[in-house]
């Protein structure tokens, strides 16, 4: 029997290949094109580092159970990102059964952290207990927004500030360093709280410019009301409203201390912005084969916890690194305009399509 | 007074706002915008940023509800226009104009 037959069966694969292409073709979500096309790193990455990503699992298993292996990950959302690299698969020299468990092993992961839906399916992405939740708020300070209406716009561009620069160091990969989480109900549903962790702010060995950033991790907690939110699993808050306009009351943590007044708070607005000329600067003499190498080097950083388990070196080999430097085969290039095709048809014969040409690249 | 309609796009982010229009076409002239300006791009991506945190409005040439340009404007409570099409060409460095996020309208002021 070939294998092709048996992911009909497999519902996981279908569930995370699903999810990808469902994502893939909101027709209001246009795919990003800087610095580069979505789909161009991931030949860059799915030839060494799926396979680094893999075997780095297949050893840590050895070593520590998968609870532990999840929490190296750090977040779910970062876990949620390898699987958008599955329209590269079939670049990848895994075997079938390889690529499989690696899904599966990604999906169990994310399980580790969400409890109730791998997926977010019902837009809520839960990760903390109510336990949680009150500990921090009490732990917080809490600053009203009616009493200084302005802090909501200020919350707004601190936001905007950070969500962009976690899309500008991980190059298109956002949520590789920021978890939106929640909405968690509170006072008797008529409120809920949604949370904000942006961490790994300052990945050095990457980017050595983030140094001069003020925090390693900053956590903000927003109480909202009258307005409809919701996350998906890939780290998009999902809103058509002014947020600012519903915002009650917000808490922030910068590396797990509270800020405690208004001036800290527009303090950290200026380090972000401050923070952005430096990037600008970094980068302004980028060529594409520049941003492809902090990809594929940022992918490679996140494993460092897990390579520090194993005494391993985190760094990419030479060989991912010269790869970096050169342009995509034209057989990726006829590839992505087959993808493209079958993308571009927005029925559901174009979605099944496109269902079935990720399934034969997992299976191939 | 009948207020003369500049362009018209997609509603992204609710609210009316006055001021001047700043075309930015790139990153490097990103020092053109001053503080409340309003930010004309053909688009928007994480480079803009510096540009968008001092934007009291955004308008664009091209996007959906759900573009970078969008979203930042909803986070951060500032009227967006996405999608006018020729912003970048209709519109003039300092321009007074009214940008209606709720309705998906630039006003001439």
């Amino acid at each position: 029997m070939e294998q092709k037959e048996s992911y009909i069966n497999n519902n996981d694969i279908q569930r995370a290949v699903s999810y990808y292409v469902t994502f893939i073709r909101r027709p209001d979500l246009p795919p990003p094109t800087w610095p580069a096309f979505i789909e161009e790193p991931k030949w860059y990455l799915c030839k060494y580092f799926l396979r680094n990503l893999y075997e780095t699992i297949i050893k840590l298993r050895k070593v520590v159970n998968d609870d532990k292996i999840a929490e190296l990950f750090r977040a779910p959302s970062r876990i949620g990102q390898y699987l958008f690299l599955l329209s590269g698969f079939g670049f990848s020299d895994l075997t079938a059964q390889e690529k499989i468990e690696l899904i599966k092993s990604l999906l169990k992961y994310m399980g580790y952290y969400r409890k109730r839906d791998v997926f977010c399916t019902d837009r809520q992405n839960m990760i903390w207990n109510f336990k949680k939740v009150n500990e921090m708020l009490d732990r917080g300070k809490i600053f009203e927004i009616k009493e200084n209406p302005k802090l909501a716009r200020t919350i707004g561009r601190i936001n905007v500030a950070l969500w962009m620069y976690c899309q500008f160091i991980n190059v298109m990969y956002h949520a590789m360093t920021h978890e939106f989480h929640g909405p968690y109900s509170i006072d008797k549903g008529e409120e809920f709280l949604l949370i904000r962790e942006y961490y790994e702010l300052r990945p050095t060995p990457v980017w050595s410019f983030t140094s001069d950033f003020l925090a390693d991790k900053i956590t903000i907690l927003e109480i909202y009301k009258n307005i409809k939110i919701g996350i998906d699993p890939s780290g998009h808050i999902e809103h058509f409203d002014s947020l600012p306009a519903h915002l009650l009351r917000v808490s922030i943590f910068v590396n797990d201390s509270p800020v405690n007044s208004f001036s800290d708070i527009k303090n950290l607005l200026e380090n972000c912005s401050i923070i952005f000329n430096k990037a600008n600067d970094f980068t302004r003499n980028f060529n594409k084969y520049d941003w492809m190498k902090k990809i594929v080097k940022m992918h490679y950083y996140f494993l460092k916890p897990h390579k520090d388990v194993l005494g391993e070196n985190w760094e990419p080999p030479k060989a991912q690194i010269l790869l970096c430097e050169k342009e995509p085969t034209q057989e990726y290039y006829d590839f992505l305009d087959k993808f493209g095709s079958v993308f571009m048809d927005s029925t559901e014969k174009g979605f099944q399509g496109l269902e079935k040409l990720v399934m034969d690249l997992i299976y191939k | 007074m009948k207020k003369e309609i500049i362009l018209k796009g997609i509603a992204a982010s609710p609210g009316i706002v006055k001021g001047k229009a700043k075309i930015i076409l790139g990153p490097k002239q990103l020092g053109k915008m001053d503080d409340e300006n309003i930010l004309v791009v053909p688009y928007t991506s994480p480079d803009y940023t510096p540009a968008i945190l001092k934007a009291s409005a955004i308008v664009t040439d091209i996007g959906g509800k759900l573009s970078h340009a969008a979203i930042v404007s909803r986070e951060s409570g500032i009227p967006c226009v996405v999608s006018t099409g020729e912003a970048t060409k209709k519109l003039k460095d300092n321009e007074e104009i009214i940008v209606n996020g709720t309705k998906g309208i630039v006003y001439k002021q």
